[in-house]
C-alpha cells in the first residue's frame, strides 16, 4: 500500500483497543451480592430422578461450586443428569423476600425448595432447553421457609453424558438478585444479540458488495464469514430450540469450522495469495469431516466434536493466523498485522472455550468466542471501508488524470488542426494567387502590353486604343465576377455575363436570346472553371460581333443524359455567316484558345459552323469522371 | 409616377473630384434632374439632409470622414419616400446589398455610360429599382437563411432566441422573380414568363429592397436585445 504510513496512528489505536478488550474480558467477573446467605453444605448425586421424592435412596457426596461433572468424574460419565442438595439455615430477619440465582447451568435446571418446585428453565426432554450462559432466577416464597435448616434441591440436565455443570447457587434478597440477573443477562445475552445483529448487517452488506462486484470475491467471503458466525451465535442466544439437540449441536460445531473456511479464503485474498488447490482441499476436507460428525452415535459424536473437530478447526485457525502474521511481517503491512493480532485474539478465546469444554477451566465465566466478533468486525470493517475509500479516491484521481489527458490531447489536436488548417489555407491561397496572376497575365495583362506597344509604336488611333482598353477592362470584370461568391453557380455566372455583354450587343444591334433553364449544380464548379467558361463565351461574343454579321446570339442550358452520363449542356450560337464562308474570319487563334481553355478545366468543347451560323457546345459532366474519358469526348467537328 | 413638369433635386456625395464632376454633369444633363448640392464628405452630406432634404440622394460608400451607409440610413430615417442610390463599381455586390439593407433603393455603376445615369435615376423615381443577377442571388441568400446571423455559438435552439415573427419574408412570387433574375433574365423576360406586366416586376424589386431593409433592421434590434445592448421592456 502506497500510503499505509498515514494510517499508523489509527492502527496503533486499534492494537491498543484489541489488547484492552482481551485483558478486560478475562478479568471480568460477576459482582457478588451484598447480602448473600451462606449455605451450610453442598452435595451432589448423579441421578435420573425427576422429583425429590425419588431421591430417598440417593448416594449424596459433597461438592463445591463451580461444579462440573463428566471428564473429571470417571465413575458416572454415562449419566447426563444430576441433583444438587444445598442446605441453608433460616435467615434471622424474615421481612426481606429471598431468591435463588443460578448464574450458569449446563444445560437446564429445576429448583425445589423444601420439596416444592419454585423454578424451572424450560423442558427436560429432547430438545432440552439450553441455558449455556443464561442465568436462572427463582423466588423463594416466604411461607416455604421453615425455622432451622432448609433444603434446596436442584435438578440439572447436562449437555450429554459426562457433560453437565452448575456454576453456583446464590441465595440472597430478591432485589439484589434481580439486578445481578439483569447484569448477567445483558452481558451474556444482550451484548451477543447486538453483536449478532451487527454481524448479520455487515454480512449482508458485504455480500451485496460482492454481488455488485463479482470479481471481488474477498467481500463475498467476508460476508459469508459474518453470516456463519451469526448462525453460530444462535447457540448461546436461543434457549428453547425448535429442532433435536443433536442437529442443533451439530450446526453449532459445524459453523465454527465453516467460519474458518471462509476466513481462510478471505485471508488468502487479503494477503494477495492465490492458492485454489489448497483452498479446495481444505474446504472439501472440512465439509466431509463436519458431515461425518452427523453419522456418529451420540457418545462418539460429542467426543469427536469436542476432541477432534475442535482440534481441526483450531489448526485451521492457527494456519490462518500464522499466515497473517508471516505475511504481515514479510509485507510490512499494517492491515495484515492488525488482522493477525485480531486472529490471535480469536485463537486465545477459542483456546479458552476449548479448555472450558475439556473441563480445564471454569464454567462460571461462560464462553468467550462470540465476544471476539466486535474486534474482528471493527478491524475488518475499517479495512474494507478504507479500501473502498481508497478505490474511490483512486477513481477520482484517475478520472482527473484522464480529464487532463483528454484536455491535453484535444489541445494538441486543436493545435495540429490549426496548423494543418493554416497550411491548407496557405496552400489554397498560394494556388489562388498563382491562378489570379496567371489569369491576369493571360488576359488583361496581355491586352495592356499590346496596347502599350501600340501607343509606343506611334499607333495612337483613339478607336483602337479605346477598344483595346475596353477589352482589358472587360477581362478584369470577368476575373472579378469569377471571384464573386456566385462564381460557384453556373446560372448566376451566366446572368452576370449577360449583364456585362448586353450593352455591347445593344450597341451593335444584336438581340440576346436567353434560353437558360434550371440545371443542377455542377460539382467542383469553382472560380477557375467559371472564369474559363466566361472567357470562352466572351471570345465567342467578340468573334460574332467582329465577323459574323449576326442578328441574334442564343444562349441555352439543359441537362442531358448520354450513355448513363448526366451532363449540363451549355450552348451559345449565332445566326451569322459561319466560319467557312468568311475569309476574313481567323479560325486559328480564337478557336485554339477556346479549346485550350476548355481542356484546362476538363470540359468538352464542340464547335459547329455552317452558313446558318456558328455554335459552341460545352458539356459539363454532373458526375466527376476521370480525365481520360473526357479528352476523347471533346472531339471538335 | 414622375411628374413630367417637375424638376427633381439630387444630393451628390462623392469624394473623388473627377468622378463627382462627371456624375453631376451626367445628372444635370437630364431635363428633370438637377444637382444643387455636391459634396466630398459625409459631414457635409448629413448637414444638407437636415437643412433641405433632396428628392434623390446619390452617394459613394467610401468617404474620407465616414461611411456612406450612415448617410443612407439617416436619409431613410428622415423620409420614407426619398430615393437613395449608392454609387458602385462592378464586382461590389456585397456593398450594394449592405446599402440596400440600410435603406438604399438603387445603385449606379460609376463607369456606366452618361445616358444610363440619368435614365436610371428617372426609372427609380418611376418605381423601378435596378438589380443584377449577383445582387438577386445575395438577397435570396439573405432570406433563405431565415435565422438571424447571431454571433458564433449563439445558435442554440432556445425558444426565446427565435427571431420575432414580424421579420418579413419573401412571397412565392418575389422569390420567383429573384430566381429568374439570378439566371440572367431581364425584367421584361421575367414578366413574360410569369405573366406579369413589366411594371409589376420592377415594383416587386422595390418591395424586396424595402423588405430587406426592414428585415435587417429588426434583426439588428433582435441581435442587440440578445446581446443585452438594448432593453426593450416597455415598463420603463
Amino acid at each position: 500500500m502506497k500510503n499505509h504510513a498515514q494510517f499508523t496512528t489509527g492502527w496503533a489505536l486499534a492494537y491498543l483497543f484489541v489488547v484492552i478488550f482481551a485483558l478486560s474480558s478475562f478479568t471480568y467477573s460477576i459482582p457478588e451480592p451484598d447480602h448473600r446467605i451462606d449455605v451450610l453444605s453442598v452435595e451432589y448425586t448423579p441421578s435420573t430422578a425427576t422429583h425429590p421424592d425419588e431421591l430417598i435412596n440417593a448416594n449424596w457426596e459433597p461438592a463445591a461450586f463451580p461444579h462440573h461433572w463428566g471428564n473429571t468424574d470417571h465413575q458416572n460419565t454415562s449419566l447426563d443428569e444430576a441433583w444438587y442438595r444445598v442446605m441453608m439455615a433460616a435467615p434471622a430477619q424474615t421481612d426481606e423476600l429471598l431468591g435463588i440465582l443460578l448464574p450458569s447451568i449446563t444445560m437446564n435446571a429445576a429448583i425445589f425448595f423444601n420439596g416444592i418446585e419454585i423454578g424451572r428453565g424450560g423442558q427436560f426432554q429432547d430438545p432440552v432447553a439450553r441455558h449455556w450462559v443464561q442465568p436462572l432466577l427463582a423466588n423463594i416464597p416466604a411461607t416455604l421457609i421453615q425455622p432451622g435448616t432448609n433444603e434446596i434441591l436442584i435438578r440439572v440436565k447436562g449437555l450429554h453424558a459426562g457433560h453437565g455443570s452448575l456454576s453456583d447457587v446464590i441465595i440472597a434478597p430478591q432485589s439484589e438478585l434481580y439486578d445481578m440477573h439483569e447484569t448477567i443477562e445483558f452481558l451474556r445475552v444482550g451484548v451477543v444479540q447486538m453483536i449478532t445483529a451487527v454481524l448479520i448487517a455487515m454480512g449482508l452488506l458485504s455480500c451485496l458488495l460482492w454481488s455488485i462486484r463479482r470479481q471481488e470475491t474477498i467481500y463475498g467471503y467476508f460476508g459469508l464469514a459474518n453470516l456463519i458466525w451469526a448462525v453460530h451465535n444462535l447457540n448461546v442466544l436461543v434457549r428453547d430450540i425448535p429442532i433435536p439437540t443433536r442437529i442443533w449441536e451439530w450446526i453449532a460445531y459445524a459453523t465454527i469450522g465453516y467460519f474458518g473456511i471462509a476466513m481462510m479464503h478471505y485471508t488468502h485474498r487479503f494477503v494477495g495469495q492465490c492458492l485454489p488447490q489448497r483452498e479446495k482441499a481444505i474446504t472439501l476436507f472440512m465439509l466431509l469431516a463436519s458431515l461425518s460428525l452427523l453419522t456418529l452415535p451420540e457418545d462418539l459424536f460429542y467426543f469427536a466434536a469436542e476432541q477432534v473437530w475442535y482440534l481441526i478447526v483450531f489448526i485451521l485457525g492457527a494456519y490462518v493466523i500464522i499466515k497473517l502474521i508471516v505475511e504481515g511481517w514479510r509485507q510490512k503491512h499494517n492491515e495484515i498485522q492488525a488482522l493477525a493480532l485480531c486472529g490471535v485474539l480469536i485463537l486465545i478465546y477459542s483456546a479458552h472455550d476449548i479448555m472450558v469444554f475439556l473441563g480445564f477451566d471454569g464454567w462460571e465465566r461462560g464462553l468467550y468466542l462470540h465476544y471476539a466478533a466486535p474486534v474482528l468486525l471493527g478491524v475488518f470493517g475499517s479495512i474494507l471501508i478504507r479500501r473502498f475509500v481508497a478505490s474511490v479516491a483512486e477513481t477520482e484521481v484517475l478520472n482527473r488524470e484522464l480529464e487532463q489527458r483528454v484536455e491535453e490531447k484535444s489541445k494538441q489536436l486543436e493545435i495540429n488542426f490549426r496548423r494543418l488548417n493554416k497550411l491548407e489555407n496557405e496552400k489554397l491561397l498560394a494556388q489562388e494567387r498563382e491562378r489570379i496572376t496567371r489569369d491576369m497575365h493571360d488576359g488583361m495583362g496581355g491586352t495592356l502590353v499590346s496596347t502599350l506597344a501600340m501607343v509606343e509604336s506611334g499607333n495612337t488611333e483613339a478607336g483602337r486604343i479605346k477598344e483595346s482598353l475596353r477589352g482589358a477592362l472587360s477581362d478584369m470584370r470577368l476575373m472579378i465576377d469569377s471571384l464573386d461568391s456566385a462564381g460557384g453557380d453556373l446560372l448566376t455566372m451566366l446572368g452576370m455575363f449577360r449583364e456585362r455583354v448586353t450593352p455591347q450587343l445593344h450597341n451593335a444591334g444584336l438581340t440576346f436570346d436567353w434560353q437558360v433553364k434550371l440545371v443542377p449544380d455542377i460539382p467542383e464548379f469553382g472560380p477557375e472553371k467559371a472564369l474559363q467558361i466566361m472567357r470562352i463565351l466572351q471570345e465567342f461574343v467578340t468573334n460574332t460581333l467582329k465577323h459574323a454579321q449576326a442578328r441574334t446570339i442564343t444562349l441555352s442550358t439543359e441537362t442531358r443524359e448520354e450513355a448513363g452520363q448526366r451532363a449540363v449542356i451549355l450552348t451559345i450560337r449565332d445566326d451569322g455567316t459561319g466560319i467557312q464562308k468568311n475569309p476574313h474570319r481567323p479560325t486559328g487563334y480564337g478557336l485554339n484558345n477556346m479549346q485550350k481553355r476548355a481542356k484546362l478545366i476538363n470540359v468538352a468543347l464542340q464547335l459547329d459552323s455552317s452558313d446558318q451560323g456558328t455554335r459552341i457546345i460545352l458539356t459539363l459532366p454532373l458526375e466527376t469522371i476521370s480525365d481520360n474519358t473526357l479528352g476523347t469526348a471533346a472531339a471538335p467537328a | 409616377m414622375v411628374n413630367s413638369s417637375k424638376v427633381y433635386t439630387v444630393l451628390l456625395v462623392e469624394d473623388d473630384g473627377p468622378t463627382r464632376e462627371r456624375l453631376a454633369k451626367a445628372v444635370n444633363k437630364h431635363d428633370q434632374l438637377q444637382v444643387p448640392w455636391q459634396f466630398a464628405t459625409l459631414k457635409e452630406g448629413l448637414n444638407q439632409l437636415e437643412n433641405t432634404p433632396p428628392d434623390v440622394v446619390l452617394t459613394d460608400l467610401g468617404l474620407p470622414d465616414g461611411h456612406g451607409i450612415d448617410l443612407i440610413r439617416r436619409a431613410r430615417q428622415l423620409s420614407e419616400t426619398m430615393e437613395i442610390m449608392v454609387i458602385s463599381v462592378f464586382g461590389d455586390e456585397r456593398n450594394v446589398v449592405s446599402a440596400i439593407e440600410a435603406g438604399a433603393t438603387g445603385y449606379l455603376l460609376k463607369d456606366g455610360p452618361a445616358d444610363y445615369i440619368g435614365e436610371s435615376i428617372i426609372d427609380m423615381l418611376n418605381g423601378s429599382s435596378p438589380i443584377s443577377a449577383s445582387i438577386a442571388r445575395h438577397i435570396l441568400k439573405c432570406f433563405r437563411h431565415d435565422a438571424p446571423h447571431l454571433p458564433e455559438g449563439k445558435e442554440t435552439k432556445q425558444p426565446e432566441k427565435t427571431p420575432p415573427a414580424d421579420i418579413p419574408k419573401l412571397t412565392k412570387r418575389e422569390t420567383d422573380v429573384l430566381e429568374y433574375i439570378t439566371r440572367g433574365f431581364t425584367f421584361n423576360e421575367v414578366a413574360g414568363i410569369l405573366n406579369l406586366s413589366p411594371h409589376t416586376v420592377t415594383s416587386h424589386i422595390k418591395h424586396i429592397y424595402r423588405k430587406l431593409e426592414v428585415k435587417s433592421r429588426s434583426e439588428a434590434v433582435f441581435e442587440a436585445v440578445q446581446l443585452g445592448l438594448v432593453d426593450i421592456r416597455t415598463d420603463k
